[in-house]
Protein backbone atom coordinates (compact mmCIF):
# COMPACT_ATOMS: atom_id res chain seq x y z
CA UNK A 1 0.00 0.00 0.00
CA UNK A 2 1.78 3.01 -1.01
CA UNK A 3 -0.46 6.15 -0.54
CA UNK A 4 1.34 7.91 -3.81
CA UNK A 5 2.84 10.17 -2.01
CA UNK A 6 5.41 8.90 0.44
CA UNK A 7 8.65 7.68 -1.68
CA UNK A 8 11.73 6.50 -0.59
CA UNK A 9 15.39 6.16 -2.55
CA UNK A 10 17.04 3.07 -2.83
CA UNK A 11 20.06 4.95 -0.62
CA UNK A 12 18.11 6.16 1.66
CA UNK A 13 16.91 2.15 1.85
CA UNK A 14 20.58 1.26 2.08
CA UNK A 15 21.95 3.32 4.50
CA UNK A 16 18.55 2.40 6.42
CA UNK A 17 19.50 -1.22 6.65
CA UNK A 18 22.97 -0.32 7.84
CA UNK A 19 21.49 1.39 10.65
CA UNK A 20 18.96 -1.34 11.48
CA UNK A 21 21.61 -3.65 12.00
CA UNK A 22 24.16 -1.25 13.95
CA UNK A 23 21.16 -1.02 16.44
CA UNK A 24 22.14 -4.77 17.54
CA UNK A 25 25.28 -3.55 19.72
CA UNK A 26 23.34 -3.91 22.43
CA UNK A 27 22.53 -7.79 21.62
CA UNK A 28 26.05 -8.36 21.26
CA UNK A 29 25.82 -10.52 24.75
CA UNK A 30 23.87 -13.17 23.50
CA UNK A 31 26.78 -14.12 21.20
CA UNK A 32 29.53 -13.58 24.13
CA UNK A 33 27.28 -16.24 26.24
CA UNK A 34 27.84 -18.57 23.84
CA UNK A 35 31.02 -17.99 21.39
CA UNK A 36 33.00 -15.89 24.01
CA UNK A 37 36.33 -14.74 22.14
CA UNK A 38 35.38 -16.12 18.82
CA UNK A 39 32.14 -14.09 18.83
CA UNK A 40 34.06 -12.04 15.67
CA UNK A 41 34.02 -15.69 13.88
CA UNK A 42 30.24 -16.38 14.30
CA UNK A 43 29.76 -12.62 13.02
CA UNK A 44 31.54 -12.95 9.63
CA UNK A 45 30.24 -16.22 9.00
CA UNK A 46 26.69 -15.08 9.92
CA UNK A 47 27.07 -12.18 7.27
CA UNK A 48 27.67 -14.42 4.55
CA UNK A 49 24.71 -16.31 5.27
CA UNK A 50 22.44 -13.65 5.85
CA UNK A 51 23.52 -12.69 2.19
CA UNK A 52 22.13 -15.83 1.30
CA UNK A 53 19.41 -15.77 3.26
CA UNK A 54 18.14 -12.08 2.34
CA UNK A 55 18.37 -13.19 -1.64
CA UNK A 56 15.01 -14.71 -0.69
CA UNK A 57 13.48 -11.81 -0.15
CA UNK A 58 15.40 -10.01 -3.21
CA UNK A 59 13.83 -12.35 -5.25
CA UNK A 60 10.38 -12.15 -3.99
CA UNK A 61 10.53 -8.29 -4.48
CA UNK A 62 11.37 -9.34 -7.55
CA UNK A 63 8.80 -11.23 -8.66
CA UNK A 64 6.05 -8.57 -6.93
CA UNK A 65 7.50 -5.60 -7.39
CA UNK A 66 5.69 -2.50 -5.39
CA UNK A 67 4.44 -5.29 -2.78
CA UNK A 68 5.36 -5.83 0.89
CA UNK A 69 6.05 -9.06 2.03
CA UNK A 70 2.03 -9.31 3.42
CA UNK A 71 0.55 -8.35 0.04
CA UNK A 72 2.78 -10.88 -1.46
CA UNK A 73 1.44 -13.84 1.00
CA UNK A 74 -1.95 -12.72 -0.22
CA UNK A 75 -1.20 -12.75 -3.68
CA UNK A 76 0.70 -15.84 -3.48
CA UNK A 77 -1.50 -18.34 -1.20
CA UNK A 78 -4.99 -16.15 -1.21
CA UNK A 79 -7.05 -14.42 0.63
CA UNK A 80 -7.56 -16.87 3.57
CA UNK A 81 -3.86 -18.73 3.97
CA UNK A 82 -2.34 -15.35 2.86
CA UNK A 83 -4.10 -13.36 5.81
CA UNK A 84 -3.33 -16.30 8.21
CA UNK A 85 0.28 -15.62 6.84
CA UNK A 86 -0.21 -12.07 7.19
CA UNK A 87 -1.31 -12.47 10.98
CA UNK A 88 2.27 -14.36 11.72
CA UNK A 89 4.03 -11.49 10.35
CA UNK A 90 2.49 -8.70 12.50
CA UNK A 91 2.83 -10.68 15.69
CA UNK A 92 6.60 -10.93 14.51
CA UNK A 93 7.23 -7.29 13.94
CA UNK A 94 4.94 -6.39 16.89
CA UNK A 95 7.05 -8.80 19.18
CA UNK A 96 10.68 -7.50 17.93
CA UNK A 97 9.01 -4.25 18.48
CA UNK A 98 8.54 -5.24 22.26
CA UNK A 99 11.53 -6.90 22.47
CA UNK A 100 14.15 -4.34 21.48
CA UNK A 101 11.73 -1.80 23.38
CA UNK A 102 12.28 -3.69 26.41
CA UNK A 103 16.04 -3.76 25.85
CA UNK A 104 15.84 0.00 25.74
CA UNK A 105 14.28 0.16 29.18
CA UNK A 106 16.52 -2.90 31.11
CA UNK A 107 19.38 -0.81 30.02
CA UNK A 108 18.42 2.46 30.81
CA UNK A 109 17.00 1.70 33.71
CA UNK A 110 19.85 -0.44 34.71
CA UNK A 111 23.10 1.68 33.90
CA UNK A 112 22.00 5.23 33.15
CA UNK A 113 18.63 6.05 35.42
CA UNK A 114 17.95 3.26 38.09
CA UNK A 115 15.81 5.79 39.94
CA UNK A 116 13.64 6.66 37.10
CA UNK A 117 10.49 4.16 36.88
CA UNK A 118 10.55 1.92 33.93
CA UNK A 119 7.08 3.13 32.73
CA UNK A 120 8.70 6.53 31.83
CA UNK A 121 11.20 5.53 30.41
CA UNK A 122 9.32 3.42 28.05
CA UNK A 123 6.87 5.61 27.81
CA UNK A 124 8.89 8.17 26.45
CA UNK A 125 10.71 5.96 23.95
CA UNK A 126 7.83 4.80 22.74
CA UNK A 127 6.31 8.22 22.11
CA UNK A 128 8.76 9.54 19.65
CA UNK A 129 9.21 6.11 18.00
CA UNK A 130 4.89 6.26 17.18
CA UNK A 131 5.73 9.92 16.55
CA UNK A 132 8.48 8.85 14.24
CA UNK A 133 5.86 6.55 12.31
CA UNK A 134 3.06 8.67 11.85
CA UNK A 135 4.66 11.25 10.31
CA UNK A 136 5.39 8.68 7.82
CA UNK A 137 8.11 6.12 6.22
CA UNK A 138 9.97 8.75 4.49
CA UNK A 139 10.84 11.17 8.04
CA UNK A 140 12.06 7.50 9.18
CA UNK A 141 14.17 6.37 6.43
CA UNK A 142 15.30 10.28 5.65
CA UNK A 143 17.66 9.69 9.17
CA UNK A 144 18.97 6.55 8.02
CA UNK A 145 22.16 8.10 6.84
CA UNK A 146 22.66 10.36 9.85
CA UNK A 147 22.36 7.84 12.43
CA UNK A 148 24.63 5.61 10.26
CA UNK A 149 27.36 8.30 9.84
CA UNK A 150 26.78 8.61 13.59
CA UNK A 151 27.05 5.01 14.83
CA UNK A 152 30.28 4.21 12.96
CA UNK A 153 31.76 7.55 14.00
CA UNK A 154 31.55 7.06 17.86
CA UNK A 155 32.54 3.18 16.97
CA UNK A 156 35.29 5.15 15.22
CA UNK A 157 36.60 7.42 17.97
CA UNK A 158 36.23 4.54 20.74
CA UNK A 159 38.46 2.37 18.77
CA UNK A 160 40.68 4.94 19.17
CA UNK A 161 40.46 5.95 22.65
CA UNK A 162 40.81 2.15 23.64
CA UNK A 163 43.35 1.10 21.17
CA UNK A 164 45.83 1.48 24.42
CA UNK A 165 43.83 -1.42 25.74
CA UNK A 166 43.44 -3.43 23.42
CA UNK A 167 45.10 -6.66 23.24
CA UNK A 168 44.58 -8.90 20.31
CA UNK A 169 45.85 -11.89 21.92
CA UNK A 170 42.45 -12.25 23.58
CA UNK A 171 40.98 -13.12 20.06
CA UNK A 172 43.06 -16.04 20.37
CA UNK A 173 42.83 -19.29 20.81
CA UNK A 174 40.04 -20.14 17.63
CA UNK A 175 38.21 -23.05 16.73
CA UNK A 176 38.66 -24.67 20.19
CA UNK A 177 35.06 -24.71 21.27
CA UNK A 178 32.62 -27.32 20.24
CA UNK A 179 31.22 -27.96 16.79
CA UNK A 180 27.55 -26.89 18.29
CA UNK A 181 28.67 -23.85 20.21
CA UNK A 182 29.63 -22.50 16.48
CA UNK A 183 26.15 -23.93 15.11
CA UNK A 184 24.49 -22.08 17.78
CA UNK A 185 26.39 -18.44 17.58
CA UNK A 186 26.10 -18.33 14.06
CA UNK A 187 21.92 -18.88 14.03
CA UNK A 188 22.00 -16.60 16.44
CA UNK A 189 23.94 -13.92 14.79
CA UNK A 190 22.12 -14.75 11.40
CA UNK A 191 18.53 -14.41 12.65
CA UNK A 192 18.69 -11.96 15.53
CA UNK A 193 20.79 -8.89 13.94
CA UNK A 194 21.03 -9.57 9.84
CA UNK A 195 17.70 -11.44 9.42
CA UNK A 196 15.21 -9.44 11.06
CA UNK A 197 15.53 -6.53 8.18
CA UNK A 198 12.37 -8.99 6.97
CA UNK A 199 10.98 -5.91 8.17
CA UNK A 200 12.05 -3.55 5.31
CA UNK A 201 10.03 -6.15 3.57
CA UNK A 202 7.09 -3.96 4.57
CA UNK A 203 8.95 -0.78 3.34
CA UNK A 204 9.57 -1.88 -0.35
CA UNK A 205 6.29 -0.44 -1.82
CA UNK A 206 7.49 2.89 -0.92
CA UNK A 207 11.22 2.18 -2.83
CA UNK A 208 11.17 4.50 -5.67
CA UNK A 209 13.58 2.15 -7.93
CA UNK A 210 12.46 -1.54 -7.83
CA UNK A 211 15.31 -2.59 -8.96
CA UNK A 212 18.01 -1.09 -6.93
CA UNK A 213 16.19 -2.84 -3.56
CA UNK A 214 18.60 -5.56 -3.68
CA UNK A 215 21.89 -3.78 -4.14
CA UNK A 216 20.75 -1.55 -1.70
CA UNK A 217 19.76 -4.54 1.25
CA UNK A 218 23.36 -6.21 0.06
CA UNK A 219 25.36 -3.27 0.63
CA UNK A 220 23.23 -2.02 3.77
CA UNK A 221 24.05 -5.25 5.53
CA UNK A 222 27.82 -5.18 4.73
CA UNK A 223 28.30 -1.72 6.68
CA UNK A 224 26.02 -3.04 9.47
CA UNK A 225 27.80 -6.10 9.59
CA UNK A 226 31.76 -4.27 9.26
CA UNK A 227 30.05 -2.19 12.50
CA UNK A 228 28.97 -5.44 14.41
CA UNK A 229 32.61 -7.09 13.41
CA UNK A 230 34.40 -3.81 14.73
CA UNK A 231 32.47 -3.85 17.92
CA UNK A 232 33.11 -7.14 18.82
CA UNK A 233 36.81 -7.73 17.82
CA UNK A 234 36.38 -4.43 20.09
CA UNK A 235 34.76 -5.66 23.11
CA UNK A 236 36.71 -8.81 23.05
CA UNK A 237 40.27 -7.14 22.71
CA UNK A 238 39.76 -5.21 25.51
CA UNK A 239 37.90 -7.29 27.73
CA UNK A 240 39.59 -10.74 27.17
CA UNK A 241 38.33 -13.17 29.72
CA UNK A 242 35.54 -10.70 30.97
CA UNK A 243 33.50 -10.65 27.79
CA UNK A 244 31.63 -13.97 28.59
CA UNK A 245 30.96 -12.56 32.38
CA UNK A 246 29.27 -8.74 31.66
CA UNK A 247 25.90 -8.00 30.75
CA UNK A 248 26.35 -5.44 28.22
CA UNK A 249 30.18 -5.53 27.12
CA UNK A 250 29.86 -2.78 24.91
CA UNK A 251 29.00 -0.66 27.44
CA UNK A 252 31.00 -2.33 30.08
CA UNK A 253 34.20 -1.58 27.39
CA UNK A 254 33.37 2.62 27.05
CA UNK A 255 33.72 2.60 31.18
CA UNK A 256 37.30 1.78 30.61
CA UNK A 257 38.27 4.73 28.86
CA UNK A 258 40.20 7.12 30.37
CA UNK A 259 42.80 9.22 28.94
CA UNK A 260 45.32 11.22 31.05
CA UNK A 261 41.92 11.24 33.44
CA UNK A 262 40.65 13.87 31.62
CA UNK A 263 38.37 12.30 28.74
CA UNK A 264 36.62 9.56 30.98
CA UNK A 265 32.98 8.95 31.52
CA UNK A 266 32.00 8.31 27.32
CA UNK A 267 29.46 5.48 28.30
CA UNK A 268 27.16 8.54 28.60
CA UNK A 269 27.95 8.88 24.39
CA UNK A 270 27.64 5.31 23.78
CA UNK A 271 24.49 5.32 25.59
CA UNK A 272 23.06 8.25 23.83
CA UNK A 273 24.48 6.70 20.23
CA UNK A 274 22.46 3.41 21.25
CA UNK A 275 19.17 4.98 22.14
CA UNK A 276 19.43 6.35 18.37
CA UNK A 277 19.98 3.66 17.06
CA UNK A 278 17.50 1.23 18.38
CA UNK A 279 14.76 4.37 18.20
CA UNK A 280 15.65 3.56 14.58
CA UNK A 281 15.45 -0.01 14.95
CA UNK A 282 11.71 0.43 17.01
CA UNK A 283 10.62 3.09 14.64
CA UNK A 284 10.85 0.63 11.41
CA UNK A 285 9.44 -2.31 13.70
CA UNK A 286 6.38 -0.09 14.82
CA UNK A 287 5.82 0.90 10.99
CA UNK A 288 6.36 -2.79 9.83
CA UNK A 289 3.81 -3.73 12.20
CA UNK A 290 1.13 -0.87 11.54
CA UNK A 291 1.37 -1.16 8.41
CA UNK A 292 0.92 -5.15 8.07
CA UNK A 293 -2.04 -4.90 10.23
CA UNK A 294 -3.49 -1.89 7.57
CA UNK A 295 -2.59 -4.29 4.92
CA UNK A 296 -4.06 -7.14 5.98
CA UNK A 297 -7.40 -5.65 6.63
CA UNK A 298 -7.64 -3.48 4.05
CA UNK A 299 -7.57 -0.34 5.76
CA UNK A 300 -6.56 2.57 4.12
CA UNK A 301 -4.65 4.97 6.15
CA UNK A 302 -2.32 3.12 8.57
CA UNK A 303 -1.71 6.17 11.04
CA UNK A 304 -4.84 5.70 13.38
CA UNK A 305 -3.40 2.51 14.46
CA UNK A 306 0.05 3.70 15.55
CA UNK A 307 -1.35 4.80 18.83
CA UNK A 308 -2.67 1.66 20.25
CA UNK A 309 -0.01 -0.51 18.71
CA UNK A 310 2.60 1.46 20.94
CA UNK A 311 0.46 1.56 23.87
CA UNK A 312 0.61 -2.14 23.61
CA UNK A 313 4.06 -2.31 23.28
CA UNK A 314 4.81 -0.12 25.94
CA UNK A 315 2.56 -2.68 28.21
CA UNK A 316 3.91 -5.92 27.66
CA UNK A 317 7.65 -4.54 27.28
CA UNK A 318 7.23 -3.39 31.05
CA UNK A 319 7.74 -6.93 31.42
CA UNK A 320 8.12 -9.44 28.88
CA UNK A 321 10.37 -11.94 30.80
CA UNK A 322 11.15 -12.51 34.69
CA UNK A 323 14.00 -11.74 34.86
CA UNK A 324 17.52 -10.88 32.82
CA UNK A 325 18.61 -14.11 32.73
CA UNK A 326 15.19 -15.26 31.26
CA UNK A 327 15.98 -12.54 28.62
CA UNK A 328 19.47 -13.48 28.21
CA UNK A 329 18.16 -17.29 27.76
CA UNK A 330 15.57 -15.94 25.05
CA UNK A 331 18.22 -14.76 23.13
CA UNK A 332 20.65 -16.94 22.90
CA UNK A 333 18.43 -20.71 23.01
CA UNK A 334 15.03 -19.44 21.63
CA UNK A 335 14.85 -16.55 19.59
CA UNK A 336 16.68 -18.01 17.15
CA UNK A 337 14.31 -20.70 16.42
CA UNK A 338 11.49 -18.74 16.96
CA UNK A 339 12.93 -16.00 14.00
CA UNK A 340 13.81 -18.53 12.01
CA UNK A 341 9.92 -19.44 11.24
CA UNK A 342 9.27 -15.65 10.41
CA UNK A 343 12.79 -14.85 9.00
CA UNK A 344 13.29 -17.92 7.13
CA UNK A 345 10.72 -20.86 6.66
CA UNK A 346 7.32 -18.76 5.86
CA UNK A 347 9.70 -16.38 3.45
CA UNK A 348 11.21 -19.66 1.56
CA UNK A 349 8.04 -21.21 1.38
CA UNK A 350 6.06 -17.93 0.05
CA UNK A 351 9.12 -17.92 -2.57
CA UNK A 352 8.69 -21.62 -3.75
CA UNK A 353 5.04 -20.71 -4.02
CA UNK A 354 5.31 -18.11 -5.79
CA UNK A 355 7.89 -19.46 -8.73
CA UNK A 356 6.01 -22.38 -9.12
CA UNK A 357 2.71 -19.71 -9.55
CA UNK A 358 5.28 -17.76 -12.23
CA UNK A 359 5.56 -21.52 -14.06
CA UNK A 360 1.41 -21.96 -14.49
CA UNK A 361 0.34 -19.35 -16.99
CA UNK A 362 -3.06 -17.56 -15.68
CA UNK A 363 -5.20 -15.85 -18.41
CA UNK A 364 -6.56 -12.22 -17.69
CA UNK A 365 -3.85 -11.34 -15.09
CA UNK A 366 -0.75 -9.41 -15.55
CA UNK A 367 2.57 -12.20 -15.97
CA UNK A 368 4.70 -11.80 -13.16
CA UNK A 369 8.08 -9.71 -14.22
CA UNK B 1 -6.43 4.63 37.13
CA UNK B 2 -8.22 8.13 36.36
CA UNK B 3 -5.15 9.30 35.12
CA UNK B 4 -4.85 6.68 33.05
CA UNK B 5 -8.68 6.75 32.08
CA UNK B 6 -8.30 10.27 31.61
CA UNK B 7 -5.23 10.16 28.83
CA UNK B 8 -7.32 7.37 27.18
CA UNK B 9 -10.19 9.38 26.63
CA UNK B 10 -8.35 11.89 25.96
CA UNK B 11 -6.81 10.06 23.09
CA UNK B 12 -9.51 8.40 22.11
CA UNK B 13 -11.64 11.56 21.61
CA UNK B 14 -8.70 12.94 18.86
CA UNK B 15 -9.03 10.31 16.62
CA UNK B 16 -12.76 8.60 16.87
CA UNK B 17 -14.30 11.74 15.55
CA UNK B 18 -12.11 12.35 12.87
CA UNK B 19 -12.77 8.50 11.65
CA UNK B 20 -16.59 8.41 12.09
CA UNK B 21 -16.98 11.94 9.60
CA UNK B 22 -15.20 10.62 6.90
CA UNK B 23 -16.80 7.43 7.79
CA UNK B 24 -13.81 5.22 7.79
CA UNK B 25 -15.41 2.30 9.21
CA UNK B 26 -13.19 -0.30 8.80
CA UNK B 27 -10.54 1.71 10.42
CA UNK B 28 -12.50 2.62 13.12
CA UNK B 29 -13.07 -0.96 13.66
CA UNK B 30 -9.64 -1.81 14.17
CA UNK B 31 -8.80 1.04 16.09
CA UNK B 32 -11.51 0.34 18.70
CA UNK B 33 -10.05 -3.35 18.70
CA UNK B 34 -6.95 -2.67 18.92
CA UNK B 35 -7.51 0.53 21.55
CA UNK B 36 -9.86 -1.78 23.88
CA UNK B 37 -6.53 -4.21 24.43
CA UNK B 38 -4.13 -1.59 25.04
CA UNK B 39 -6.85 -0.04 27.48
CA UNK B 40 -7.03 -3.52 29.06
CA UNK B 41 -3.17 -4.13 29.31
CA UNK B 42 -2.88 -0.67 30.68
CA UNK B 43 -5.30 -1.03 33.33
CA UNK B 44 -4.12 -4.57 34.42
CA UNK B 45 -0.59 -2.93 34.48
CA UNK B 46 -1.81 -0.09 36.60
CA UNK B 47 -3.96 -2.65 38.59
CA UNK B 48 -1.21 -4.67 39.59
CA UNK B 49 -2.34 -7.56 37.89
CA UNK B 50 -0.56 -7.85 34.20
CA UNK B 51 -1.43 -10.29 31.89
CA UNK B 52 0.67 -13.36 31.17
CA UNK B 53 3.76 -12.14 28.79
CA UNK B 54 2.95 -13.49 25.45
CA UNK B 55 6.84 -13.65 25.24
CA UNK B 56 6.93 -15.95 28.10
CA UNK B 57 3.64 -18.19 26.22
CA UNK B 58 5.87 -18.42 22.81
CA UNK B 59 9.06 -19.53 25.00
CA UNK B 60 6.86 -22.14 26.94
CA UNK B 61 5.49 -23.71 23.71
CA UNK B 62 8.96 -23.81 21.95
CA UNK B 63 10.89 -24.92 24.94
CA UNK B 64 8.89 -27.48 26.86
CA UNK B 65 5.85 -28.38 24.27
CA UNK B 66 7.99 -28.69 21.05
CA UNK B 67 11.38 -28.96 23.24
CA UNK B 68 13.02 -26.91 20.61
CA UNK B 69 16.28 -24.93 21.23
CA UNK B 70 19.93 -25.25 22.15
CA UNK B 71 21.01 -27.19 25.43
CA UNK B 72 22.17 -24.33 28.36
Amino acid sequence: MNNGKEQILSAQLMFSVGCFIQSSTLLTSFIADVAGNEAWIAVIASYGLSMLLVRMYVKLAKLYPGKSIVQISEAVFGPVLGKILSCFYIWFFFSLAILNTSDVGFFVNNFIMPETPKMAILLMFIFVCAWAVRRGVETIMRYGQLFLIMGFSVVGLFCILLFKDMSFDNLMPVFAMPVMKYVQSIHIVTIIPFCEILAFTMVFPYVKDQEKIGRSLYIGMTLGAIHLLVVVLRDISVLGPVYTHVTAPSFQVTRLINIGNVITRMEFFYEVAVNILIFFKVSVLLFAAVLAVAQTFHIKSYRSLVIPIAVLVICISMAPFISAAESGFWGSNIAPFYSAFFEIILPFFTLIAALIRSMIPEEGEAGLK
Amino acid sequence: MILLLAVFAVIALSEVPTLIREKRWRELIAFSALYGLALFYASSLTLGAPPPSPIRLIMYFIKDVLHIGYTG
